[in-house]
């Protein structure tokens, strides 16, 4: 259980989605905060200031490109991997996206994305 | 006629004053300064007044109609014989005329440059003095007395009307000075215009001005010379030459005057003032001649130019009309361009929509398989892998669908740009890639050539097409690894040079049979692709038709199947 001290949020509107991750990094031994739109998302990031947010693009109320600017402003200096089914230009355009990371859902696994989240956060 | 003038005159007694002056004013020289003058700016007024109505064109006519009384009110002062009252009449009008010319040249300069009105109260400030010098004027009492004195064959005005009338004129004549200059320095895009008008009209005021006090001797506290006033008329001439140009060269005034025409009736004016002045039949005859071959020969001439000008201007109307054409063309541009981008923007979302639920159940899959709810039992297992290989394939069916449906769409936007460097395109690509290929536990190297290569290009289409071609390599490659290469190449039949992109790997290799048919139809599988559950074919389909776009070329070459395969990709240098 070396992890826990390591924070991770998922912001993900898709709620089969959310429910798959939320399985897959059970007994991870992360410290996990789930939200469902990109408000609630900025909030809780700004209060738990995670290691790492995994972050839809396509929500309502705040989409996840405006939410990784907005924490930016703020400071808030947590990881992101965008995770979308968004293919093609617009997305990887925006600078934020460049930024960070990007992951197609549909191109990868589950335990594929748990893999990168922990290489992203140095975990072997 | 001037036989006539001259006995009139010479009879008279103040003729003889004439020769007495210290400047002699011959009768030729008297008739000249007046009549042509007046009559070609009266002319040129009413001219301008016909072609256009403008307000500028309004106050030079009115201008004109004031010089042409001046003028003759000047003149009628010459020939004492006209009486006394007669004479002392013209004196008054050329006394309320004189400032008016002044007034009028300030004017017409001002509309002419800030092509507007004179404010209300501007107007009212402006014409106060010239207000009450026509109080003075028409109020007699002893101390603005006009008398005519026969001794000396001069008007004798009273101090009051001299000197007022100087102080009035000085006034105009520097607002004016100083608001010519004022334009010049701050006129911008139309400096050299209002230069021209500027000089036009100052000239003509200063030559005035300059007659009737400066050479008259009246700022020097001598007595008057009027003698030298018959050469301030020139200065209308000048103002009209130089307003001619203004026409000409700048369409002033809306007026289309050709050169040819304003020459023509300068030499026609010019010789037409010669009747006035000659005495003998046989000038007379000469001079008919010449003038009359001047009206002949200008009208031919001012025909042929004209049909020149026409035709310029057909051409300019012409060359407008292609511009509009093209400004709709542009437009329907653009059009479509947001309609590209709303297309994209539909696709995007169709692609996002379908692929959700399907993403989702794959992830159901994986938890169930990845035992996160217990080991499943064998059978249970297969089941799941069947559940998630059909889902991975419809999601592949979607990406190639749409991948297809977003070129088709597209079709004919590839906008080929010059001077694209190849090399960026490459790491670009390989960057992109290079996670895949190290999940794959498999390299991808990008050799780099020492030089650098510039194609003709559509960038984002073509690092499409190049990226499917080095993804479909990483897929099918297992052992080993893809590398990339540019290489110059010069075509054995045309001698063109060209460039190819060269893309190995070490992968499971092409069958022979397929070889030839893999960058041409759309959704066709290979049996070694099928069996791995990832579609190939319309990615690769695509690649071909960009390419092909690109004036380029795509094949495979493969030594059989498991023995690897190359992909080169020919562009023609640009």
């Amino acid at each position: 259980m070396a992890n826990i001290n390591k924070k991770i949020l998922i912001v993900e509107d898709d709620q089969n989605f959310l429910w798959i991750l939320k399985q897959g990094f059970v007994g991870e031994g992360f410290s996990m905060f789930f939200a469902e739109d990109g408000e609630q998302g900025l909030e809780m990031a700004i209060k738990e200031r995670p290691d790492l947010i995994l972050l839809d693009i396509l929500m309502p109320k705040m989409d996840g490109i405006a939410m990784a600017k907005k924490l930016k402003e703020k400071g808030v200096k947590s990881q992101i991997i965008f995770l979308s089914n968004l293919k093609g230009k617009l997305p990887v355009a925006e600078e934020i996206v460049k930024e960070s990371d990007y992951i197609i859902k549909s191109d990868l696994h589950v335990d594929q994305i748990i893999a990168r989240v922990k290489e992203k956060l140095g975990i072997k | 006629m001037i036989n006539l003038l001259t006995f009139f005159i010479k009879d008279a007694y103040c003729y003889t004053q004439l020769i007495v002056s210290q400047v002699y004013v011959s009768i030729s020289l008297l008739m000249y300064s007046h009549i042509p003058t007046a009559v070609i700016s009266l002319f040129t007024g009413s001219f301008l007044l016909i072609k256009s109505r403008k307000l500028e064109t309004k106050i030079f006519f009115f201008l004109t109609l004031v010089f042409f009384l001046f003028t003759l009110g000047d003149l009628t002062e010459w020939f004492v014989f006209l009486g006394r009252g007669t004479v002392i009449f013209a004196r008054s009008i050329i006394e309320l005329a004189d400032p008016m010319l002044f007034i009028l040249s300030s004017y017409f300069l001002f509309v002419l440059v800030k092509k507007k009105d004179v404010r209300f109260i501007y107007k009212i400030v402006w014409l106060l003095p010239i207000t009450i010098y026509a109080g003075i004027l028409i109020f007699s009492f002893s101390k603005n007395l006009i008398t005519y004195n026969w001794d000396i064959c001069e008007m004798v005005e009273a101090n009051l009307v001299t000197v007022y009338g100087f102080y009035m004129d000085l006034f105009y004549l520097s607002s004016l000075i100083i608001f010519a200059i004022w334009s010049i320095i701050k006129g911008k895009g139309n400096r050299k215009e209002v230069s021209i008008a500027s000089a036009g009209v100052c000239l003509f005021i200063i030559l005035f001005f300059a007659m009737e006090y400066v050479f008259t001797g009246y700022i020097f506290g001598n007595a008057f010379d009027y003698n030298y006033f018959v050469y301030a008329f020139f200065g209308m001439p000048i103002l009209i030459l130089f307003l001619g140009y203004l026409i000409i060269k700048y369409n002033e005034f809306d007026v289309k005057l050709i050169a040819a025409q304003a020459l023509v009736w300068a030499l026609i004016a010019l010789i037409g003032a010669q009747f006035f002045f000659i005495t003998e039949l046989v000038n007379l005859i000469l001079n008919s001649v010449t003038f009359f071959a001047i009206v002949i020969f200008g009208r031919l001439l001012i025909k042929s130019v004209e049909k020149e000008i026409q035709q310029r201007e057909r051409i300019e109307e012409i060359e407008k009309e292609v511009e509009k054409a093209y400004e709709v063309e542009k437009k329907a541009n653009e059009e479509l361009a947001a309609l590209d981008k709303v297309k994209n923007q539909f696709l995007m979302q169709t692609q996002h929509d379908l692929r959700t639920p399907l993403t989702s159940i794959r992830g159901y899959c994986d938890l169930l398989l990845g035992g996160t709810f217990g080991k499943p039992s064998k059978k249970m297992k297969e089941v799941f892998e069947r559940i998630e290989a059909v889902v991975t394939g419809k999601i592949n069916d979607i990406n190639n669908f749409l991948d297809v449906a977003q070129f088709q769409l597209g079709k004919g936007v590839v906008s080929l740009k010059s001077s694209i460097e190849l090399l960026p395109i490459l790491e670009e690509i390989t960057n992109a890639l290079a996670y895949k290929a190290e999940s794959k536990g498999i390299y991808l190297k990008l050799e780099k050539p020492k030089k650098t290569f510039a194609i003709s290009a559509d960038k984002e289409k073509l690092k499409a097409a190049i990226f499917n071609i080095v993804d479909n390599a990483i897929k099918f490659t297992v052992k080993g690894g893809v590398s990339v290469a540019i290489t110059k190449n010069q075509d054995t039949i045309t001698q063109n040079e060209n460039l190819q992109i060269i893309v190995k790997d070490t992968g499971i290799g092409i069958p022979q049979d397929k070889i030839k048919s893999m960058f041409e139809t759309q959704f066709e599988r290979t049996a070694l692709a099928q069996k791995t559950a990832t579609g190939s074919g319309v990615g690769l389909y695509l690649s071909g038709q960009i390419i092909k776009l690109h004036n380029g070329k795509v094949w495979a070459e493969s030594e059989g199947e498991g023995k690897g395969s190359m992909f080169v990709i020919e562009l023609p240098i640009s």
